[in-house]
């Protein structure tokens, strides 16, 4: 010490506390914690941890899906439940414990802010960690829709929810630190929270009305649906949520031996909206079957259609974005096509299919049900004006989406009819499929390659939403692959000439090659012509 | 004017008696509460703050009765509490931590709250480390930290556990100047090992010995009870209550003289040894200067 110190009069004594003041207080209190929660390394490392992968994505170019605002927000709620749902826990139970910590609970006992008050400050406090995870949902959601392709809709009660579960989840934390003194429980709470979200991420190991008593729900499907058939309860399962937030408020209040009166309106409240909306979410929809029997089987019903050239293209409700991606496929494979050829059939349609029971978590689909629901399809897209129609699904912008559309629109024009399931191609006609394909653009070819990694012995465009893909044998596709290799001005003409012959059933493989001018692999003993029946 | 008036104050722990038929008063200035270790000094400071209930006796505090949720708070408005072990939170930085006591003291607008926290700080000498982490502090700066949570919001009575425990010669004077300084407009108890400190700041001194009071007056009326008691000798008497070698050479004793002994002026510590060394069989001094 240099200096000599007196202690000067207070300006003016605090005024007396009232009940305002007492308000007051706990919103001073709230704030001052709130600053300090915000800033704390978890939260900061957590923020960083939702929005850095997936701006790297964004910015590196990897994250090349369109994105499906709807499906996004379900990945942003199961990421956002560990990592800031967890990091709030964490956090919000270290600010409940630092006076026992560091044995200040002495000095603070006798201090005016009752405990009961100081624990509403902490709980008050979490409002700042759901405003900012509400903020970078907002920043992912909001950079999603202003992406090329973005299509869907934004529903307001799921968009909320992940800062629903945050508050949950910080109230956990702080009803942890009243209950146990321990820093070691958090963790391990954070680390049941991880289990529950496993769980959640598996719907087909619990039940379908269970599932929705779970902090997070995966979708029942694995790509995105339209949102008249999507099953998630988003507004009751978030009064569900914050009915469960508001219990432990209560309980925590409880334990702080609150005003009575308070406590039991809160848990009144609480037990409202968890009760009532954790029942009634798990309530089946009288009109959800009919709606998904639409979906999948009469689509026209409810789609919208869009005429590009004299191409039509069908999409469901909120993915009219996809167009323009598709018609760019379609117009490349064309362009290689004879005229007489792309004018051939009925005229051209691509239109959008979901095949929700086949794909459901909850359902075991057989090959017997997708043959009659491709056929079911083919009838339908007839009735409906636009018969052989081209399948599309809901995921768009991967390349491996785009392969799969070019190797539709080129069987049809091969064809002159939808590819409805079976064998593989073979023949001439397979490696000229692969061909179009690979030419259509740089995205469709690295979509084929990518395809083709993952296939064995033969190059299978499908997805999830094609039910049956188009595949070519591997001794097929090589001599297509040598041949994309080619200056592309040299093989178009030769297509064309040669177009009747190379999409004939019975045209070998050997003749595409003497066509060309590729080596073809000799056909092994133990690989049979017999099995490409297409 | 009376601030705390305690009458026949009494708290068990089980079997134990902690306090027993205690009975004092405090007025505007410094009281000093002298007391062996065990005498039961911080369970009735804590009695006092509120943060004890007695189990028997009547306590009126600022003319309010903490036995009452009421009137606790009344009394929690206007006290200021430095704990024996005050802890802190490392990662605030002094003013932080001043300010979050504040709000809990529910001095609730901002620029007054904050201008509070500064005078006190100010007042304790840390006006340039308000925005050191606590964790950088040393102890006596942490102490001085303690001492500024306690008088944040101008609270009329401020009750010290030794305060000055751990402090170098300096801090301790800088202590005393501040706490005399204070004991002027408030009521300051003040609880420590230091007859120093009592001589050099109080105006009243409670002696408390196994949950009792043994005496309650002024500094000159402890060392008063000494009166006569206190001897100086070149060797060490066995008869007497207590003796110790000063520094000089000399022999000192509190007891019953010896005809012929050289009597000199009792002080505080003669006065306190011959209250309470009397009573434990002591032998003190090092009975009163040790640590707790």
């Amino acid at each position: 010490m240099t200096a000599t110190s007196t202690l000067a009069p207070a300006p003016a004594r605090p005024t007396p506390s009232s009940t305002d003041g007492r308000r007051q207080a706990l919103l001073a209190l709230a704030r001052f914690e709130a600053f300090r929660m915000l800033r704390h390394p978890l939260t900061i490392a957590a923020a960083l941890l939702f929005l850095g992968p997936w701006l790297w994505g964004w910015l590196s170019g990897s994250a090349n899906r369109y994105p499906v605002l709807s499906d996004e927000l379900i990945v942003i709620q199961l990421l956002a439940l560990p990592i800031l749902g967890g990091s709030a826990l964490i956090v919000a139970n270290l600010v409940t414990l630092r006076a026992h910590r560091h044995k200040v609970d002495a000095s603070y006992d006798v201090l005016v802010l009752p405990p009961a008050w100081r624990l509403g400050g902490f709980l008050l406090a979490l409002l700042s960690l759901a405003g900012v995870s509400l903020l970078l949902v907002g920043v992912r959601v909001g950079v999603s829709a202003l992406l090329p392709g973005a299509v869907g809709s934004v529903d307001v009660a799921t968009l909320v929810t992940p800062a629903a579960l945050v508050l949950l989840l910080g109230a956990v934390g702080v009803f942890c630190g009243v209950l146990i003194r321990s820093v070691l429980v958090a963790p391990l709470a954070v680390l049941l929270v991880l289990v529950l979200e496993l769980v959640a991420t598996m719907p087909s190991i619990i039940g379908t009305g269970w599932r929705f008593l779970l902090p997070v729900y995966a979708s029942e499907f694995p790509v995105p649906v339209p949102a008249s058939v999507s099953d998630r309860p988003a507004a009751r399962h978030l009064a569900y949520l914050v009915g469960l937030t508001v219990l432990l408020v209560a309980a925590v209040l409880a334990r702080a031996a609150a005003r009575r009166s308070f406590v039991a309106a809160a848990l009144s409240v609480g037990l409202i909206l968890a009760v009532g909306g954790g029942l009634t979410q798990s309530w089946p929809d009288p009109g959800m079957a009919a709606a998904r029997a639409t979906v999948e089987d009469r689509p026209a019903s409810i789609q919208s259609c869009v005429t590009r050239a004299d191409v039509t293209y069908c999409f469901f409700d909120g993915f009219g974005g996809f167009v323009s991606g598709w018609d760019e496929v379609v117009t490349s494979v064309r362009a290689v096509v004879p005229d007489s050829a792309a004018s051939s059939g009925p005229p051209l349609a691509v239109r959008q299919r979901v095949p929700l029971e086949e794909i459901s978590a909850y359902q075991t689909g057989s090959i017997a049900e997708a043959v009659r629901t491709v056929a079911a399809w083919k009838t339908a897209d007839a009735a409906a004006g636009t018969p052989e129609a081209v399948r599309v699904g809901t995921e768009w912008g991967d390349a491996r989406a785009s392969a799969v559309l070019a190797a539709g629109v080129a069987y049809r024009l091969m064809a002159g009819e939808a590819f409805d399931g079976g064998f593989s191609l073979c023949g001439a006609r397979a490696a000229l499929l692969v061909w179009l394909v690979g030419q259509a653009s740089p995205t469709t070819l690295a979509g084929m390659r990518s395809l083709d990694e993952t296939s064995m012995g033969a190059l299978s465009f499908s997805d999830v939403s094609t039910l049956f893909g188009i595949s070519a044998p591997d001794r097929a596709a090589a001599p297509a692959l040598a041949l994309l290799k080619r200056p592309s001005a040299e093989v178009p003409p030769l297509v064309e000439r040669h177009w009747a012959e190379l999409t004939a059933r019975d045209t070998p493989l050997e003749r595409f090659g003497a066509i060309f001018g590729v080596p073809v692999q000799p056909l092994s003993p133990e690989e049979g012509e017999g099995l490409c029946t297409t | 004017m009376t601030a705390v008036r305690a009458t026949s104050l009494a708290l068990r722990y089980g079997r134990t008696t902690a306090l027993e038929d205690v009975s004092f008063s405090l007025r505007t200035g410094v009281t000093g509460l002298l007391g062996p270790n065990g005498a039961g000094k911080t369970t009735l400071l804590r009695i006092v703050a509120t943060a004890l209930p007695a189990d028997g006796g009547t306590l009126r505090i600022l003319g309010h009765d903490p036995g009452t949720p009421p009137g606790r708070l009344a009394v929690r408005r206007r006290l200021g509490y430095l704990p024996q072990d005050p802890g802190f939170h490392p990662s605030f930085t002094a003013f932080e931590f001043v300010d979050y006591v504040a709000i809990l003291k529910e001095l609730t607008h901002r620029s007054a709250r904050h201008a509070e926290v500064a005078r006190v700080l100010s007042a304790v000498g840390l006006d340039d480390r308000r925005r050191s982490r606590i964790r950088t502090l040393s102890g006596g700066m942490r102490q001085r930290l303690a001492l500024a949570a306690a008088l944040v919001g101008d609270p009329d009575l401020v009750i010290l556990d030794e305060p000055t425990v751990g402090l170098d010669p300096e801090q301790r004077l800088r202590f005393r100047e501040l706490i005399a300084d204070l004991g002027e407009r408030k009521t300051v108890l003040l609880s420590t090992h230091q007859t120093e400190d009592v001589m050099s700041l109080c105006q009243e001194v409670v002696v408390l010995d196994r949950g009792r009071v043994r005496f309650e007056g002024t500094p000159s009326e402890l060392a008063g009870l000494a009166a006569g008691r206190v001897w100086t000798s070149t060797q060490r008497q066995a008869g007497a209550l207590a003796s110790w070698r000063t520094g000089t050479g000399l022999h000192r004793h509190v007891g019953d003289p010896p005809p012929g002994a050289a009597l000199v002026e009792p002080s505080i510590e003669d006065g306190y040894l011959t209250l309470v060394g009397a009573a434990t069989g002591a032998e003190a001094p090092a009975t009163a200067g040790g640590a707790r």
